[in-house]
């Protein structure tokens, strides 16, 4: 896991994992080790953002748009979801867009 | 003719060389399509391939009452087929397109095994475990026919899904199937198929149902009973079912409010159904994918509560006049 990648840092949703959308929500299965996770509906647009690769400052600028949240905010909760989705083998890291 | 007997369960027709117990025999001919045959003699070809070309598939752990575990299942590396075997004698033979199945029983003199004892497990966990392979979702549950609609009632073993199901048979509604609901899609929804034409029944259930004396088990092999449906005014319902509701059935005897029902968010409806499916510690990666995949449009798109439930005959119908309030309220 690299917690330090930066806001140029390009993640996408690995392979090893199958999702659904609940209305709002959504859930994931990751098939490596048959754990389910849930996801709220802000983790699961952040998730639908996931399924093209994606640079953390595009997904947070996303975020600012659409849900009453400051800049900074949405980018420390961010880097915290990311940093699990990435530990748990959920996204990886492809590049970086600078 | 080598096959004279026809059925169809769980949406599959299925010819035998004896006759299965329990089960309405359907008319065919030698060219009526089939989906499995049973053959009740395994020959010793199958029973004598050599075991250390097996892959062990799945053991359980429920043992008998030697330690042993009372279910194991081998992939046949040779054939690409299955050998299920019960502790107590009972050896499943599956061929690797899961087109024909071939019991060989070897119970010991002191315990033989009748026909319908076989018949037991080979129209619920044999089948089971063949859905399964056959890529059908199947619920650990009972269903039931309401205004032509299916309705499912999941839950972990002793839950009550089966009284729950006896509950509205004897309320005139027609069963689709008891312990396994095997789910077809259909266009834009999941039809459950129809099992069996009996129940499997604890006697304290009977006895809770009817009023009649406890009955004694009839199989040293199973402890539940085999209630026809008829005997309640019941019948099996003959065509699949459009699944339109689903309760998680769970025991809350200790609380003075059940039965009550609770809705259950998407999410956490999905993780009930996750883990009330019948059979999903013998699917492999891509099936177990598969499985999410549909729980989750399922989860998504139809009511699913929670419906808790407590011991005692007290209960039954208002718990039966709950669920129908619920789904009159709900059902569109």
């Amino acid at each position: 896991m690299n917690s330090n990648f930066t806001n140029d840092a390009i993640l996408v949703a690995t392979k090893q994992q199958v999702s659904c959308e609940l209305g709002e929500e959504a859930a994931i299965l990751n098939m490596k080790n048959s754990v389910y996770y849930g996801l709220d509906p802000v983790g699961a647009r952040i998730w639908r953002l996931l399924q093209q690769p994606t640079s953390i400052s595009a997904i947070r600028d996303v975020i600012v748009q659409e849900y009453d949240v400051t800049p900074q905010q949405a980018e420390s909760d961010l880097r915290a979801l990311l940093e699990k989705l990435l530990r748990e083998g959920l996204v990886e890291l492809t590049g970086d867009s600078r | 003719m080598k096959w004279p007997y026809s059925y169809v369960i769980y949406g599959l027709r299925l010819v035998s060389n004896q006759p299965i117990p329990r089960l309405d025999p359907i008319e065919s001919t030698p060219n009526t399509p089939q989906d499995i045959s049973v053959n009740f003699d395994a020959d010793d070809k199958q029973s004598t391939q050599d075991v250390a070309d097996e892959t062990p598939w799945y053991v359980s752990d429920i043992c008998d009452e030697n330690g042993n575990p009372a279910l194991k299942i081998w992939k046949r590396n040779n054939s690409g087929g299955y050998r299920i075997h019960y502790s107590h004698g009972l050896t499943f033979y599956l061929n690797a397109s899961l087109t024909d199945i071939s019991i060989r029983c070897a119970a010991p003199m002191e315990r033989p095994m009748e026909q319908n004892d076989v018949a037991d497990f080979l129209l619920g966990p044999v089948l089971g475990v063949v859905l399964r392979l056959r890529g059908v979702i199947c619920l650990h549950a009972s269903a039931v026919a309401f205004k032509g609609k299916a309705i499912a009632f999941v839950g972990a073993p002793g839950a009550g899904k089966s009284t729950t199901a006896a509950l509205f048979a004897r309320n005139g509604h027609s069963i689709l199937s008891d312990d396994i609901a095997a789910l077809i899609e259909r266009g834009r929804s999941f039809c459950v198929l129809p099992a069996f034409p009996y129940l499997n029944l604890w006697p304290e259930t009977v006895y809770m149902l009817t009023g009649e004396d406890k009955p004694v088990s009839e199989s040293p092999a199973v402890d539940k009973l085999r209630v026809p449906l008829e005997t309640s005014g019941s019948r099996l319902e003959r065509e699949a079912l459009p699944l339109a509701a689903i309760y998680i059935l769970a025991n809350r005897s200790g609380d003075s409010r059940a039965p009550f029902i609770e809705a259950l968010p998407p999410q956490a409806a999905l993780m009930s159904l996750v883990a009330n499916t019948y059979g999903n510690t013998i699917l492999d990666t891509t099936m177990r994918a598969q499985e999410f995949r549909v729980l989750g449009q399922i989860a998504e798109s139809l009511p699913i509560r929670n419906l808790f439930v407590r011991d005692g005959t007290a209960q039954l119908g208002r718990l039966y006049d709950l669920v129908c309030e619920d789904l009159a309220r709900n059902l569109r």
